[in-house]
């Protein structure tokens, strides 16, 4: 015989809800417990978070990439991959796909936050790839690790052919006299 | 095969304390000159380059070029093993999987040997142009790591601005801001104090506490710590290792939005 334990405020004992007595009170099915255990969610707020955090991805690939994935374009000036468009029959089918719409929400000033404003806010972190570029890797005799191999992401494709070490004097370094 | 012997095997130590909580693998690319290290942190952020010479070790051979990808929370496990006193021996065959530790106590009653697994890391490495910078700092690295911690308790980035009057270092947030001012000292009694300027155009530039925090680690390799700054490239902050080599941190700027 299943028994459920409930406590409930007012009730001065526990009472033993037995399938006997419930039925005897005329109660026929038991409905599950639903608890709001960690308050109510606010679906609204939920919603605008994932499209901020989709958002703000989109706009950091990119940033990375070098081409707008929400218009299917390439970013206009210098990137640093050369985007090529192919027309859509000599993909497979399987892989093609219509365009992304993305209803970017607009951003919301947070009136309630009174902030001090300060100047870092305003800035924007660089990454050292910004700066150096790869070079070609010395030859070596290379350890090789079936078992461990590992395959490290550094936000370029292994076939980018590294520019000449001269080239490497960009107009980031100054050179003094 | 390779094999490199140091008496104090506190600098290996030292070194793995520097760069283990910035890097989480890394390659050692070692020749016949000596053991180079280059690696970013996973955040690409920053750059550490390490390089330990051949003439630093007390004994070094190196038959073949061989880069070693280890994983530098295991390999700093097994220093810890280290005394400090301890002599440390690296040594791997030419194309074998694994390197070895092996650590004698100074009156060589105890050998210790620690056997670690590499890794194949497939990681580019970044070209580093020869640079002039317009400012140089050379400070004690104990007063900088203070700085940089101290400033850090006050804001998320701190600025640097090296004009003739000196360096001045400052952040600031929610609590209020803070400057510590640096000038160039006057009088040097004892080199290793001394701070000293070179500064051919004024430089300020914003970088973040969090990555400085990292770099301080590297204090004890060093009584001295030399800073290189130009506009708008990154920072570097060199440890050199007595007798054996350096470390440098490259750091990228915090850099306005709309010049970027």
């Amino acid at each position: 015989m299943s028994a459920l334990s409930v406590r409930a405020p007012g009730l001065q004992a526990t009472t033993m809800l037995d399938t006997r007595s419930l039925r005897v009170r005329g109660v026929t099915t038991l409905e599950g417990v639903r608890r709001n255990l960690f308050g109510c969610t606010d679906r609204e707020e939920n919603r605008r978070f994932v499209e901020r955090e989709l958002a703000r991805q989109l706009e950091l690939d990119s940033q990375r990439w070098g081409f707008d994935f929400a218009n299917e374009k390439p970013l206009p000036g210098t990137q640093r991959f050369a985007w090529q468009l192919v027309p859509a029959s000599t993909i497979p089918v399987a892989l093609r796909r219509s365009p992304i719409t993305i209803t970017t929400p607009k951003p919301t000033t947070p009136a309630q936050e009174s902030k001090v404003s300060s100047p870092e806010n305003s800035k924007t972190q660089k990454r050292i790839t910004d700066f150096l570029k790869p070079r070609k890797r010395l030859p070596t005799s290379g350890k090789k690790s079936p078992a461990h191999k590992h395959k490290h992401e550094c936000g370029h494709g292994a076939h980018i052919r590294p520019p000449k070490v001269a080239r490497l004097a960009q107009a980031h370094f100054k050179r003094t006299s | 095969m390779f094999e490199a012997r140091l008496l104090r095997s506190s600098i290996l130590k030292k070194v793995l304390e520097a760069i283990k909580d910035l890097l989480t693998q890394a390659t050692f690319d070692c020749d016949d000159n000596g053991i180079q290290l280059q690696a970013m942190d996973n955040s690409h952020v920053s750059l550490v380059s390490l390089t330990l010479r051949a003439d630093g070790f007390d004994k070094y051979r190196c038959d073949r070029n061989i880069s070693m990808g280890m994983n530098l929370g295991s390999m700093s496990k097994i220093l810890k093993c280290a005394g400090d006193k301890d002599t440390v021996t690296m040594k791997a065959q030419d194309n074998a999987d694994t390197v070895t530790f092996v650590f004698e106590s100074p009156n060589q009653e105890k050998v210790s040997d620690y056997e670690m697994k590499l890794m194949n890391l497939d990681l580019e490495h970044l070209g580093i142009p020869e640079t002039e910078y317009s400012c140089t700092i050379r400070m004690p690295s104990a007063e900088f790591a203070r700085i940089c911690r101290d400033l850090s308790q006050f804001g998320e980035s701190m600025v640097i601005s090296c004009t003739k009057e000196g360096v001045k270092f400052s952040a600031s947030g929610d609590i209020g801001s803070a400057n510590i001012k640096l000038a160039q000292t006057a009088s040097i009694d004892k080199e290793e104090e001394a701070v000293v300027i070179e500064m051919d155009e004024p430089v300020t530039l914003t970088f973040a506490c969090q990555y400085l925090n990292y770099f301080t680690k590297a204090t004890s390799l060093s009584p001295q710590v030399q800073l290189s700054m130009s506009a708008d490239v990154p920072l570097v902050v060199e440890y050199r290792i007595p007798d054996i080599g350096h470390i440098r941190y490259y750091l990228a700027p915090k850099i306005e939005e709309d010049d970027s």
